[in-house]
């Protein structure tokens, strides 16, 4: 269980006057749940996600995943980048084992295990490649097989299909949806579309911005394992989607 | 005193305008014109007839007379020795030096001022100090040619160091890289590109190092021979030898540039 | 709150790298201060212990530059009869490289004319060929100030030919559009665009022009800072020697912080 208690968090940009990027934020996210973050820009619904994964240090307050502190980057969880984060000079296969090849395992394992996620996420036949070499959309499934080849009880998702078009990304909702229901783990996803957030999410949690603050955590009711397109055509969903968006529209209008 | 903060040029070689040396071809079309100016220079030098132009018939000649008596061989042989002892002990200093000005602050705020310092100062300047310590020793050229190549790599090597993408580092803390691995695995390869330039760079300028060092000493190497014959005023000759060390410094431009392209092909 | 923390475990964290961690100015200028000191201490020990006629002291070369600037004032003569050439070399290739650049980049035929040249004196080492340009021109400050200029023109003369060049076409295309004519082109899209090339191109120019002065005095005709420092190594007079070099090295620090300055004033949409 991942326990989020009193967090607040404070930077001052070199020049500029201090940010509250989080304020007093309280959360708990239960095993193998799947939370969607959303909220305008600026809310800190990425730090807040940094922070549970370590790279980021609280300034105030405290995070604690079965009841042990993160002081740092841990192995509890992976994270899938917005940007894919990928070693450009290195292979598709070395890329999904760099997590595996940090944590000592040796080579015939890791790469026996990285091409069982590569074939997981539908890359067979690229594991020669470079990046460079693949579209975005492929890119970030090597992203992904990276993150889930470590196998942590955790996965952090930061607005990892925002660089996608919107085919590719809907693709790929999908695909993570199955993926996820085949093998789950507690998921962490970062975005700013009202839809992902709803298809994806067990709870959405919606954010406020300046000062970044949880406004409400909403249950998403939908029965799993979800197809998609059912799904998107249900009361539920519509609803829940009407209800962000309003939600929404508020808070722009306060900012505005 | 804030004022005097230190100036720092943006590294140079992966992108940017001046290419140097390598421009040579790349201005395609060019050779018809550069035909054309040694049609000119031909012209010019046999109907003026004045005595520091000879015409570029003459000065090809002398340059072919010069090669068959034996004369440049071995003048060429010193100039690439010291050339080749000089760029390698800046390369390895310049990489060190410049990853750990990469990697810390405090060595770079200990470092930046001198070695912005010594990167825009004539390297020559220091020759008649070096002169005075090193004598005639093959020394004193090494070292000029040091003091022209090695800062710029440190520069370069440094900035690519610092220039390592967050996102790659976040990655690697992610997945529990300590600091050390961190380093081999992400910064030095993401540095890559900016220290391949960096060392072309320092290529050029070494043999700038190498030409004016040997012309200040002016007894052995290219430009020491150059430097006799303009003391001398055999202007044959000293254009020979200037039309010599142009083709030198094209060979060795053009041969790092196909280098540097090898040794980055597989990178964006 | 503490009591809380105490009573849970930490994570094993991973020490990670950081990079650019910002040091306060003062701690930075500490950090320089002490660099200095020891770059200093070094000197003195080394030179004591070598005790050589050819290796003054780190405060035997300070007190030669304290008295050689301010109680002798040796320095000065020399150093404005150096600067005189440069002063006029440096703006004349600045004249003649601009405009040259700016024409290369509009106006293929231009272009065509004079990229041979532009290549060849990329190409042509101009030291070996001071002697050609001494004989040519005589012995006064003339060939000084064209070998000066040689040293400097084709790189201002190039990085403006490429600003101007990398200047976005769809700026151009926009300007057009809204009716534009060449001159509001010029001066409204390719020079403010070109600007941080030509500002490149004035600062590399203005260290070639700074080396060729140096060059030219010390190799082929000793007048000025170079015939004095060639004075002082001949006389064995090496506080003063290093003293001179130190001097020359701060003039050329100081004109590229000038020029820093001019840039960072020009450019400050960046």
């Amino acid at each position: 269980m991942i326990s989020i208690k009193d967090v607040s968090h404070r930077y001052t940009a070199k020049g500029r006057e201090e940010t509250v990027a989080l304020s007093n934020v309280n959360l708990e996210i239960e095993d193998n749940e799947f939370v969607t973050i959303i909220g305008p820009s600026g809310c800190g619904k990425t730090t807040l996600m940094r922070a549970v994964g370590g790279l980021v240090q609280p300034t105030e307050g405290e995070i604690t995943i079965d009841g042990q502190r993160v002081t740092g980057p841990h192995q509890q969880a992976a994270v899938v980048f917005q940007n894919f984060a990928l070693l450009p000079w290195a292979s598709i296969l070395d890329n999904v084992a760099f997590g595996l090849e940090l944590q000592g395992m040796g080579k015939a394992d890791r790469i026996a295990k990285a091409e069982q996620y590569i074939k997981r996420v539908g890359l067979s036949g690229f594991e020669r490649k470079y990046p460079r070499e693949l579209s975005g959309g492929m890119q970030q499934r090597v992203g992904l097989a990276r993150a889930l080849a470590v196998e942590t009880p955790i996965l952090l998702m930061d607005e990892p299909f925002g660089a996608l078009d919107q085919q590719t990304r809907r693709y790929m909702q999908e695909e993570l949806i199955q993926i996820w229901e085949g093998d789950r783990r507690t998921v962490i996803f970062v975005t700013h579309d009202m839809e992902e957030a709803v298809l994806l999410g067990d709870k959405v949690v919606l954010m406020s911005a300046r000062p970044g603050k949880i406004e409400e955590v909403i249950d998403v009711d939908i029965a799993r394992p979800r197809d998609p397109e059912a799904v998107e055509r249900s009361e539920v969903f519509a609803e829940k989607k009407e209800y962000l968006w309003r939600r929404l529209r508020e808070m722009y209008q306060v900012t505005a | 005193m804030t004022a005097v903060a230190p100036t720092r040029p943006k590294p140079v070689g992966v992108i940017g305008p001046s290419k140097g040396v390598s421009t040579f071809f790349e201005t395609t079309s060019s050779w018809w014109g550069i035909l054309a100016l040694l049609l000119i220079w031909e012209i010019a030098g046999q109907v003026a007839d004045l005595v520091w132009l000879p015409p570029v018939t003459e000065v090809i000649a002398t340059l072919w007379q010069l090669f068959v008596d034996g004369v440049i061989q071995p003048h060429l042989g010193a100039s690439l020795w010291s050339l080749f002892v000089g760029f390698s002990v800046s390369l390895v200093v310049g990489l060190i030096v410049g990853t750990l000005m990469g990697l810390s602050t405090t060595i770079n705020s200990a470092l930046d001022i001198f070695v912005n310092a010594m990167l825009f100062t004539p390297a020559l300047i220091f020759a008649p100090i070096l002169f005075a310590v090193f004598g005639l020793s093959d020394v004193t050229r090494i070292s000029v040619v040091v003091l022209y190549a090695m800062f710029i790599i440190i520069i370069n090597t440094a900035e690519g160091v610092r220039n390592v993408d967050d996102p790659l580092l976040d990655m690697a803390a992610s997945f529990g890289a300590s600091r050390w691995t961190a380093v081999r695995r992400i910064i030095l390869p993401s540095a890559y590109p900016l220290i391949i330039a960096g060392l072309r760079l320092g290529a050029g300028r070494a043999v700038k190092g190498m030409i004016n060092g040997e012309m200040f000493i002016a007894l052995i190497g290219l430009g020491g021979l150059s430097a006799s014959y303009g003391k001398s005023l055999q202007f044959p000759e000293v254009w020979a030898m200037a039309l010599f060390i142009m083709i030198v410094a094209i060979i060795i431009n053009q041969g790092v540039s196909i280098i540097e392209r090898k040794l980055t092909a597989w990178y964006d | 709150m503490t009591t809380a923390v105490a009573a849970s475990r930490a994570l094993p964290a991973t020490r990670r790298v950081e990079l650019r961690k910002p040091l306060p100015t003062w701690k930075v200028w500490l950090v320089r201060a002490f660099a200095v000191a020891l770059f200093a201490i070094f000197w003195e020990a080394g030179a004591n212990l070598a005790d050589s006629l050819l290796i003054p002291t780190f405060s035997s070369t300070m007190v030669a530059l304290w008295e050689t600037t301010f109680v002798t004032g040796e320095i000065w003569g020399p150093l404005a009869i150096s600067n005189l050439s440069f002063l006029l070399g440096y703006p004349i290739a600045v004249i003649v490289a601009v405009p040259l650049g700016l024409a290369m980049a509009r106006w293929k035929r231009f272009d065509k004319a004079f990229s041979p040249i532009v290549a060849v004196s990329l190409a042509l080492p101009i030291a070996p060929l001071i002697p050609v340009v001494l004989i040519a021109m005589g012995l006064g400050i003339t060939p000084r100030i064209f070998i000066i200029f040689l040293f400097a023109w084709v790189f201002i003369a190039t990085n403006v030919r490429a600003g101007v060049r990398a200047v976005d076409k769809p700026l151009i295309e926009m300007a057009s559009s809204f009716g534009a004519s060449e001159r509001v082109i010029w001066w409204k899209i390719l020079i403010p665009g070109a600007t941080p090339a030509i500002m490149t191109g004035l600062r590399t120019g203005l260290g070639r022009a700074f080396a060729g002065m140096v060059i030219v005095e010390l190799i082929m005709l000793p007048v000025g800072i170079g015939a004095l420092m060639l004075d002082y190594r001949g006389f064995f007079q090496a506080d003063l020697l290093y003293a001179t070099t130190i001097a020359v090295v701060i003039e050329a620090v100081v004109l590229a912080m000038l020029m820093q300055r001019l840039e960072r004033r020009l450019l400050k949409w960046k």
